[in-house]
């Protein structure tokens, strides 16, 4: 009985001893019952929170006004003047569920206001018609509703086709982060078992070393979302609307986890230390980015903390190339962010890396 | 730095034939300026080498040619002085051991001499030539032997050799024959294609020294090469490395293991505290010392204390 005591109190200093499996054991409970908490509570409390809608009226009208002064009456919505091109675009984009445009009302049978809805976002857009119809009612004076016409923000009105339309970016995302993980596991299995340094005593410059490791990086992160666009293609449905923008995407998101995995590579001693500590790092940024939870269902202050996430811009640039149908000029701002991100963690990597000199 | 005056030869015919037989660091004067013998990796047989290399080596003060000459290397790490200016020299085809007790800066030395880590001082000459080693030209002409066994577990032996044997821009027929050199001096020739980490310690030792030597480097750096290898891989190891010294190799050799260093080394430094505080031949020192072996040498001149 002694033997097996003590052997079992060995175990658990020992465990008290490896900050990394401490993580796991203590701290990533707490953090995912604080995020999902979060996100329930924002779910459970959306009807007292109101939603933002666009609210486009031009040019201005007397209908608008009184439309706008009934809505206002809604306490699940909060309207934000926009032109139609910048409520189109923030709806497509995702930022926003929904914009209201007033429509010049020809005749009895002309449709009086537009509902532009965001496909991933139904239930929030649901909330909204909700609260249109009964301000459209109530504005109206009238037992009969006044008409709706729901217009689809996308070019395709079918997208997207199914769920796996909208799941599958994030899907990627997981892939590319596996690929960060093993790599960056890799890297300092190399360091701790001592081939780094053949390499570095090799006539070879440091730049080709860690080049060659982001060169191997960049083309499983490709390769690894090609194979499951393909799988996606073949077993979901899932067709992407853009391709060749896809193919310029791509890269700037594989290019930026790339950056990311040479960082993680350099954050630990031990391959123990840097597979913890590389995965709850991805992990949170997952959680933050939308790859767990859709950035919709987060509070506000989640959803802006949620910019510093890769994940988030990742998720955006897929989903606008599969399924949302974003022109080049929509999509550049957040590839150019992954591509910045992928710049300057190579950078932080090469600094830290020691490969410079030592 | 030795200057080898260009002849009346075509440009071409001259590098072509010269390069590959200058001692390092010699520079040739063409028409269009010095072209350094770093720039190309030397990969011709030694024997063939040899005799044409000998004019230009620089000389020890007995008059053998010296391979590598250390002088003042030092090295701190924070406030602690891991090498503490030391210098000596190491003849061409020559065993030079490093002995001494944990800590006492023989790796470090190594890994000075091999540019893993950059000297606070001192400076370091190979043939004639003061060389930096982190620079890929001066690379070419050294060889490390880690001391973890620095392979790639789920690679063949085969292609652990081809590996290392491009990073070193070998390629073609040349690959092919040093992959199969690599092999044959590991004894690894029927495991070629089995993976790494189903080989015994001693298997994996024999494949991380031939790693080393793909490229004919001109000086060896082994660090503890034959830590928990049984006593056949380490007779195969010894043997192998007789041949390397054979064949002109210069080999600086770290141990704990003073029968080795008796077997295998022609002189040993004895190390302690970042110093060396001893150089000689296992005999000579073994006689100077009164003792009975180097072991003896080696606690009459570095105590009894434990060290870690």
């Amino acid at each position: 009985m002694r033997a097996i005591v003590a052997i079992a109190l060995k175990d658990l200093r020992l465990l008290v001893r490896d900050r990394v499996a401490l993580f796991w054991v203590l701290v990533f409970p707490v953090l995912f019952a604080l995020f999902l908490g979060t996100v329930l509570e924002t779910t459970v409390a959306r009807e007292q929170r109101p939603l933002v809608v666009a609210f486009v009226d031009e040019p201005s009208s007397a209908a608008g006004a009184a439309l706008r002064q009934s809505l206002d009456a809604a306490p699940e919505l909060a309207l934000k003047p926009h032109s139609l091109s910048e409520a189109q675009a923030a709806v497509r984009r995702g930022d926003i569920p929904a914009y209201v445009r007033v429509l010049p009302q020809l005749n009895a049978s002309t449709p009086l206001v537009e509902l532009g809805m965001d496909p991933a976002q139904k239930q929030a857009a649901a909330i909204v018609a909700n609260g249109l119809e009964v301000a459209l009612t109530r504005g109206a004076g009238a037992p009969h509703s006044p008409k709706v016409r729901v217009q689809s923000v996308l070019p395709d009105a079918s997208r997207p086709r199914s769920a796996f339309d909208i799941v599958f970016p994030a899907a990627i995302l997981w892939g590319l982060m596996g690929c960060v993980a093993t790599f960056a596991i890799a890297m300092v299995g190399e360091r701790v078992g001592g081939t780094l340094d053949r390499l570095r005593v090799a006539p070879i410059s440091s730049a080709t070393v860690l080049g060659g490791k982001a060169l191997a990086c960049f083309g499983a992160c490709i390769l690894d979302s090609v194979v499951l666009l393909v799988i996606a293609r073949y077993a979901f449905g899932v067709r992407p609307e853009r391709p060749l923008l896809l193919c310029l995407v791509l890269p700037c998101v594989a290019l930026c986890f790339v950056g990311i995995m040479l960082l993680l590579g350099q954050i630990g001693r031990t391959v123990e230390s840097v597979a913890g500590a590389g995965w709850s790092t991805l992990i949170v940024l997952a959680m933050l980015g939308g790859a767990m939870v859709p950035l919709s269902a987060m509070p506000d202050w989640m959803q802006l903390l949620s910019s510093g996430s890769p994940v988030k811009w990742g998720i955006r640039v897929l989903e606008g190339v599969i399924w949302r149908g974003l022109s080049i000029a929509e999509l550049a701002s957040a590839s150019a962010l992954l591509v910045l991100t992928g710049v300057v963690t190579f950078l932080i990597a090469w600094n830290r890396s020691g490969l410079r000199g030592a | 730095m030795s200057r080898v005056l260009g002849d009346q030869k075509p440009m071409s015919t001259l590098l072509t034939k010269m390069r590959p037989t200058l001692p390092l660091g010699s520079t040739v004067i063409t028409a269009s300026g010095p072209v350094s013998a770093f720039e190309s990796p030397t990969l011709l047989p030694r024997a063939e080498e040899d005799a044409r290399v000998r004019s230009d080596e620089a000389v020890s003060a007995v008059g053998e040619e010296v391979a590598l000459r250390v002088e003042g290397l030092t090295r701190s790490f924070g406030k602690e002085l891991a090498v503490a200016g030391i210098s000596f020299e190491a003849r061409r085809g020559e065993v030079l051991g490093l002995l001494g007790p944990n800590g006492a800066g023989k790796s470090t030395t190594l890994r000075l001499l091999c540019g893993l880590l950059t000297p606070d001082r001192g400076r370091i000459q190979i043939g004639r030539e003061v060389v930096d080693p982190q620079r890929p030209s001066a690379r070419k002409i050294l060889g490390f032997v880690p001391q973890d066994i620095a392979l790639y577990a789920e690679l063949s032996a085969e292609e652990n050799l081809r590996f290392f044997g491009k990073l070193y821009g070998l390629h073609g027929v040349a690959l092919r024959e040093r992959t199969e050199y690599g092999l044959e001096l590991s004894g690894l020739q029927d495991r070629r294609a089995q993976r790494v980490r189903t080989f015994s310690g001693g298997m994996q030792r024999r494949l991380n020294l031939s790693c080393a030597v793909l490229h004919s480097p001109r000086i060896l750096l082994l660090d503890e090469p034959t830590v928990g290898v049984d006593p056949h891989s380490r007779n195969h190891l010894f043997t192998a490395l007789q041949e390397l010294k054979r064949e002109g190799l210069t080999l600086i050799y770290s141990t704990h293991h003073m029968d080795d260093a008796e077997r295998l080394c022609d002189r040993v430094a004895i190390f302690d505290a970042g110093r060396i505080l001893q150089l000689d031949r296992p005999q000579a020192l073994i006689q100077a010392h009164a003792a009975l072996d180097l072991e003896g040498v080696f606690l009459d001149l570095t105590g009894r204390r434990l060290r870690d």
